[in-house]
């Protein structure tokens, strides 16, 4: 199976896979996405000059370590960026209206109908004083005029939709009185309720047991066929993502250093970075190889200067990598920002 | 909270310095301590001398606060009055903080055996009873002269003093006890015993220390309180007795002369005891933000 | 005098007040007529101060840092340090002397009618409060702070919900020490009421302890003192069981 070429420089990918349609038209475009929080008396990035797009059906992984910027972009995309950062450039356009220049009454309704999002820790995400069944209506009845009857029904419905055996039973419990894998499908329940066109999920597995969280993949992939979403699915695991993901797009201190298709970036990874995240999986046919970690640690806010912000930690750097920050080009398929030669 | 240490204190100092409104507040408590202090030497009219002729003047020339209705001073009665308010702020304080110490060092650190249970159920006895209205009592029974307690005349003033320190023993011991519960588990305490520290050196030179930033916290909102208390009593006749001038005493004086205009007998007296008080909240706060940052002081839902 | 002391507990548990000093009634009886109008005092005081105090807290938290929030903090910290009798003071001069608003003091019984007796009491009602709105304001912010800042509440935005539904959604899970704090405040207030009925010579309990003291009728300052004691823990019990009720839940 070949994926096909996309011409040189194109801002969007078609993709062609099995069983899936294929789908050029651009749902989500990120151009230039700039966040940044005040550090000291300055301002320090945390998301800088990220740009991508997501075409409708596509699924789409964000992958990379704990402060390199993939949850921050999805906040952005959100809105909720925590109130101490800004935006400080760049633009967000989704079905042709810039989220960034759209007003907060405006962003309430698209919140949670259109796009949506899961967060990681469902029992810290659920109000601990509300039912199920309440929030899940409060959700329902913020975006549509059903009576509480109407809503009730749906919501019922939505808690079939993700799995929940016993619906009714759920929607009278608490949050603390039900599994992590209930909770999780309850998350996901209440952001896909108003059948949003968009939805991110933000490690959505990793508070759960490795056993649920292969429940939970297969969940999302059910809900993409049956509701036609276009999925974000923010990780930093590869495995994961490799299963529901048709493309990837990598992170790292706050900016895209790899992007592409899943099994181009497999087969072949051009960005130090991305290889040494496939060299840490363990593989199965090399049960007794030793688990290779990456050395060193990621970036903290505001320590990254000019150049590669990977650069501490590259095995292959030369000199230019500490002066400029590379930009993405494109090599064999995908978009790499590596001043190192092709591998 | 972190202990703080006198090289610490030198940081504590300017990060007041620098909150405005802790460096208000201690420069209001600064300037009624001080002028309480100095009372003898400011060059303040005699608080006790009348003069008929010069009875209910409103304030200005002479008299920055206007004349009471025999002719007193009001600055220098308010000046005088003061004190002994100040004094049972902090001599209770100075009286509950070493009971209140000892008591939650010695319940904490043996947390869960007989001591503790015993010591805290007594500290919560002691908790369950209403500071003003024992106060109130117990003066009201006592009476407000001095009384002999074997070789020592108490005087009022002291009796209200020991009587609101033994009430600020539960807020002081359960505090201590938190911390020292708290801190007597933990490792250090475990190697300090193996070193061979005796209990009660552990209980001072280690666990002690940990405690003084919320416990300065405190003292300093009990002096408030006690401020208040005593102008209470003295307010309705069982504190400071008149002639003696106390806050209180003038604004239960001032009574009098609500529907007649002399609205400075009981403007002023109010007005200090409250500066007083919101002297020592401030301060209060500012040191607890300091000490303590991790309480929120968020930046609300939708700033 | 243990003796009597033993005894007079056992009368006392068992009802029987005994007799005053002053004036040979059955204290009971006294005190079943002065208590009530403390009680009222203190009812209506911390009905307001709880109203008052939460949305001020609300508000304050909703708009941390920004003007409404610093014009409160300021008004928490003066109303939390005035003395209430001073309060009182001030706004009989300027209330009631000079504007004629409302009566100096007094108290006027329900049986002359339920608006005369409110009537009479704003002024002394108001003044009484003035402290724990300021209190209870400044607890309902940090604890709706501390909720505003929880997953929950980013959850809630997340899915779109009104921000007058986010707000209720914290607010539900900030309320529980609020609630306990006020149980606290009622006990409390209970013997600043007495300050406050003096300044606005209002016949209620305080009268009865005066009056006592002066005439050194101690059964009858015992019998005060037993009554307001007995509120003031019952309060801190309530407050006790409410921490308790709140809390499994989260678990």
């Amino acid at each position: 199976m070949i994926p096909a070429r996309p011409p040189e420089g194109a801002q969007h990918h078609s993709v062609q896979r099995e069983g899936m349609p294929s789908s050029p038209e651009t749902l989500l475009q990120v151009d230039k996405l700039r966040v940044a929080f005040p550090l000291g008396s300055s301002l320090a990035d945390a998301v800088s000059d990220v740009s991508f797009s997501i075409g409708k059906g596509e699924a789409v992984g964000l992958l990379g370590e704990s402060g390199s910027g993939k949850s921050m972009t999805a906040l952005a995309i959100m809105g909720l960026i925590p109130p101490t950062g800004r935006i400080v450039g760049g633009s967000i356009v989704f079905d042709g209206r810039n989220l960034l220049a759209m007003p907060e009454e405006e962003m309430r309704s698209v919140r949670g109908s259109k796009i949506s999002i899961v967060f990681q820790d469902p029992l810290s995400a659920l109000n601990p004083s509300l039912r199920i069944g309440q929030q899940l209506i409060h959700i329902i009845r913020a975006h549509g005029r059903e009576s509480i009857q109407e809503a009730q029904r749906r919501a019922l419905e939505v808690l079939d939709l993700v799995g929940l055996p016993d619906p009714t039973r759920v929607m009278k419990s608490y949050a603390h009185e039900l599994s992590g894998g209930m909770r999780q499908r309850a998350l996901i329940g209440m952001a896909i309720a108003c059948r949003p066109q968009l939805l991110i999920a933000d490690e959505p597995t990793t508070a759960l047991d490795v056993t649920i969280q292969a429940q939970i993949v297969d969940l999302f992939r059910q809900l993409r066929r049956e509701l036609d979403l276009t999925l974000i699915f923010i990780t930093h695991n590869l495995d994961l993502m490799a299963e529901i993901c048709d493309r990837a797009i990598v992170m790292y201190g706050g900016t895209i250093v790899e992007s592409g298709v899943v099994e181009d970036l497999f087969s072949r990874p051009q960005h130090p970075y991305t290889n040494m995240l496939i060299d840490c999986l363990p593989r199965l046919d090399d049960l007794h190889r030793e688990l290779t970690l990456i050395p060193g640690m990621p970036p903290a806010l505001g320590a990254i200067a000019a150049g590669c912000p990977f650069e501490p930690r590259c095995p292959r750097t030369i000199d230019r990598c500490r002066a400029v920050r590379p930009a993405l080009e494109s090599r064999f398929g995908h978009m790499v920002a590596c001043w190192g030669s092709p591998v | 909270m972190s202990s703080v240490a006198p090289r610490q204190l030198a940081t504590v100092w300017r990060a007041i310095v620098e909150n405005p409104a802790g460096s208000f507040g201690l420069l209001i408590l600064l300037a009624i301590f001080g002028t309480a202090l100095l009372a003898p030497v400011l060059g303040l009219f005699d608080p006790a001398s009348m003069n008929l002729n010069g009875k209910l003047l409103a304030p200005g020339g002479e008299h920055w606060m206007g004349t009471d209705h025999v002719g007193r001073d009001v600055l220098s009665r308010i000046v005088w009055g003061a004190r002994p308010s100040l004094t049972v702020g902090v001599g209770a304080v100075l009286i509950g903080l070493p009971i209140g110490i000892a008591i939650g060092l010695m319940a904490g650190f043996y947390y869960g055996r007989l001591v503790d249970m015993m010591l805290m159920r007594a500290i919560e006895v002691l908790a369950s009873i209403p500071l003003l209205i024992w106060a109130i009592a117990v003066v009201g029974v006592l009476g407000v002269k001095p009384i002999a307690l074997g070789p020592f005349m108490v005087s009022n003033e002291m009796k209200i003093v020991v009587l609101i320190g033994i009430l600020y023993v539960p807020s002081i011991a359960r505090l201590v006890h938190a911390v020292a519960a708290v801190e007597g588990r933990s490792d250090y305490v475990r190697a300090r015993r193996v070193q061979g520290a005796s209990d009660l050196t552990i209980m001072v030179s280690d666990i002690l220390p940990n405690c003084l930033s919320p416990l300065v916290v405190q003292a300093t909102l009990l002096v408030a309180a006690g401020v208040l208390v005593e102008a209470s009593l003295s307010f309705i006749g069982l504190g400071v007795q008149p002639p003696q001038p106390s806050l209180g005493g003038m604004l239960s004086e001032a009574r009098n002369f609500i529907f007649s205009g002399e609205w400075w007998l009981s403007f002023f007296p109010g007005l200090v005891i409250s500066l007083t008080v919101i002297g020592f909240n401030l301060f209060g706060d500012a040191l607890r933000d300091i000490l303590d940052p991790r309480r929120s002081s968020g930046t609300g839902l939708f700033g | 005098m243990p003796e009597q002391y033993v005894a007079w507990l056992g009368k006392t548990l068992s009802g029987d007040l005994g007799k005053s000093y002053m004036t040979g009634r059955p204290l009971g009886e006294e005190l079943a007529r002065t208590f009530p109008i403390t009680l009222e005092l203190v009812v209506l005081s911390i009905a307001f101060a709880v109203t008052v105090g939460v949305l001020l807290g609300i508000v304050s938290a909703v708009m941390a840092g920004r003007l409404p929030d610093v014009i409160a903090s300021l008004f928490s910290v003066v109303g939390v340090s005035v003395p209430g009798f001073w309060l009182g003071l001030i706004l009989i001069v300027y209330l009631s002397v000079a504007l004629g608003w409302f009566p100096p003091g007094g108290f006027v019984p329900l049986s002359e009618g339920v608006w005369p007796n409110l009537y009479a009491m704003v002024l002394p009602a108001f003044t009484l409060s003035l402290h724990y709105i300021a209190s209870l304001s400044r607890l309902t912010r940090s604890s709706m702070l501390d909720a505003l800042s929880q997953d929950y509440v980013r959850t809630a935005r997340a899915m779109g919900l009104s921000r007058p539904l986010i707000i209720a959604y914290a607010f539900k899970n900030a309320a529980a020490p609020v609630v306990a704090i006020s149980a606290i405040a009622f006990g409390y207030a209970f013997g600043w009421a007495l300050i406050i009925e003096h300044v606005f010579s209002i016949p209620g309990m305080s009268r009865s302890l005066l009056n006592a003291i002066r005439e050194r009728d101690y059964p009858m300052i015992q019998s005060v003192v037993l009554v307001v004691t007995a509120v003031f823990i019952v309060s801190n019990l309530l407050a006790d069981i409410v921490n308790r009720v709140i809390n499994p839940k989260l678990q």
